[in-house]
């Protein structure tokens, strides 16, 4: 930062002057929701990947569906956003081996008080049935504790990354 | 080279022994020759394309070549066992019937799952679909992200409404013959709203509100009585379709609102003392000014010779009792009634009406009738 300044040839900030910090992460608007290809076309991506932010909706539809953010149904807007967080925080950690693209696509639905998990996972090498069912179970059983309310997994399998990709560049 | 050739003739139909006889120079000619006259044309005198088509993956030779000048380098995946190879199962939805009970596949609502749904389905956008088809079916997110129907197909519903008949009453034919009998014999309505959050809140404090809506004529009343359900009913009562309209909202409970809607309906309050003339719903005409003051005129009236009143029938000094008891009086304060009470909605005031009270008044007071000749340049005049 103060190397910038003085390469750009600024005024050197003065030490109590707190303007000149910025704590605040960049938002980089150029760059959101922008992949970069590759030469021999490797990167993989997904359809949500390949729809750009103000597609929503449009070419693509949400991640998170529920009726909070409904005109005269907003009730706890703040509590779904962060039962959201924590499910997709816990998916991603809990099956590291086997979520796709790095566990960011988990679609989270609400039906009435139950919470819908749905997204895909692979089965990566090998798959243990027994292991996976009682991963499946105990996953269940947790986040109904947290959250206080039903809590199913409808994920599906996959058998490689591959099948989910829309699109490589 | 003899026992070459002979090998080639095993396999004559193959384009490749084509290929290698023209490498040794044998038949070419005669190939060229039967190319040139082998042109087979359609019934409409087109001729027959041949299609060259090239498969979208390297081919085997390719791929060698490749690998050998070192362009590509093809990983070895580790090969599964084959017993464990053949225990996968295929999708669900290669194996099923055509005649299936679908409701038993899909019994519940269910996010998309691409190996039950026999479905041949493609979703996603492409600027060029015809180019570029649609995502496919497996792996695809859209497909999962979307509320799907597949749990309410024709015969799932009719399925649930077979199971839930048991609970139903038949619809009282009474009541299809005869719709207006529901008003009749089903005066009062409830109506309330329920709301279903998703989320762990079942409470709504919207769900508490009753609306009780009741036709009037069906309570029976006298017009004393109904005179005091409107008095109290206020802007709550619907003059045209004669509709009182209770909305209860201050309870906590749908249950203690309803209660208090029909308690509504019941209250008593002492009224009649602390009503006056101005209270009235209606304007009516004994104890009006305009009462007292057709009584003096048509005192006054009948004295005078000039007028040809028809209460001169009354005698030189009768009562204002005697005035009112008039037949013509009586018919003059009808008209008057309806004059004053004139409801917007069902009867609008119009000239004719206006006319009509005008000639009555005369009549009463005994002056001469408008002649046409007036009528026509007052009406002239008023249109002017």
């Amino acid at each position: 930062m103060l190397g910038q300044v003085l390469a750009r040839g600024g005024r050197l900030p003065c030490v109590d002057c707190a303007r000149a910090i910025a704590t605040s992460s960049a938002d980089m608007v150029n760059r959101a929701a922008k992949y970069r290809s590759t030469r021999d076309r490797s990167q993989l991506l997904t359809y949500d990947m390949a729809m750009r932010p103000h597609h929503i909706g449009v070419k693509k539809a949400w991640l998170t569906w529920h009726s909070q953010n409904l005109e005269e149904f907003r009730q706890q807007q703040p509590v779904t956003l962060t039962q959201d967080e924590i499910v997709r925080r816990f998916i991603r950690g809990f099956f590291p081996q086997h979520v796709v693209v790095h566990g960011n696509e988990v679609v989270i639905k609400r039906r009435g008080n139950v919470l819908f998990v749905s997204g895909f996972l692979q089965y990566s090498k090998r798959l243990d049935h027994r292991r996976i069912y009682w991963m499946f179970g105990f996953v269940e059983e947790f986040l109904s504790l947290v959250l206080k309310q039903p809590v199913k997994l409808e994920l599906a399998f996959v058998e490689t990354e591959d099948d989910v990709a829309y699109n490589y560049i | 080279m003899n026992r070459i050739r002979g090998v080639l003739s095993v396999r004559n139909g193959s384009s490749l022994a084509e290929k290698l006889r023209e490498a040794t120079g044998e038949g070419v000619r005669r190939k060229a020759v039967e190319r040139t006259n082998a042109v087979e044309t359609d019934a409409s005198g087109e001729p027959f394309r041949e299609a060259w088509l090239m498969p979208k993956r390297k081919l085997r030779g390719q791929l060698q070549i490749e690998q050998a000048t070192g362009r590509t380098v093809v990983e070895q995946k580790s090969r599964m066992d084959i017993h464990e190879r053949l225990a996968v199962r295929r999708p669900r939805a290669e194996e099923m019937s055509a005649d299936q009970d679908w409701t038993n596949v899909w019994p519940a609502a269910r996010s998309f799952n691409a190996s039950v749904v026999p479905l041949p389905i493609r979703m996603s956008y492409r600027r060029h679909p015809d180019k570029r088809a649609p995502f496919k079916k497996y792996g695809n997110l859209e497909l999962v992200k979307i509320p799907n129907f597949l749990h309410l197909t024709p015969a799932a519903i009719e399925k649930h409404c077979l199971v839930i008949k048991k609970f139903m009453t038949p619809y009282p034919p009474e009541l299809l013959a005869d719709p207006s009998l529901a008003d009749k014999e089903l005066p009062i309505k409830v109506t309330c709203s329920s709301y279903v959050h998703q989320g762990t809140n079942i409470r709504d404090m919207r769900s508490r509100v009753i609306t009780m809506r009741v036709n009037v004529d069906a309570l029976n009343l006298d017009g004393r009585a109904k005179e005091k359900l409107l008095r109290l009913a206020g802007r709550r009562y619907d003059e045209v379709n004669n509709l009182l309209t209770i909305v209860t909202d201050r309870c906590h409970t749908r249950k203690q609102n309803l209660d208090y809607a029909y308690y509504l309906l019941t209250k008593i309050e002492k009224w009649e003392e602390l009503k006056l003339r101005q209270d009235d719903v209606k304007v009516y005409f004994s104890g009006s000014q305009g009462e007292k003051q057709l009584v003096n005129l048509l005192a006054k009236t009948i004295n005078n010779p000039a007028l040809k009143t028809p209460l001169k029938d009354l005698g030189d000094k009768p009562t204002a009792e005697q005035i009112l008891q008039h037949e013509k009086v009586k018919d003059f304060a009808e008209t008057w009634y309806k004059y004053r009470n004139t409801m917007e909605l069902v009867e609008p005031e119009t000239e004719d009406v206006t006319r009509e009270y005008g000639r009555k008044m005369r009549e009463l007071l005994g002056l001469a009738k408008k002649s046409a000749h007036t009528t026509q340049q007052q009406s002239s005049s008023s249109s002017s």
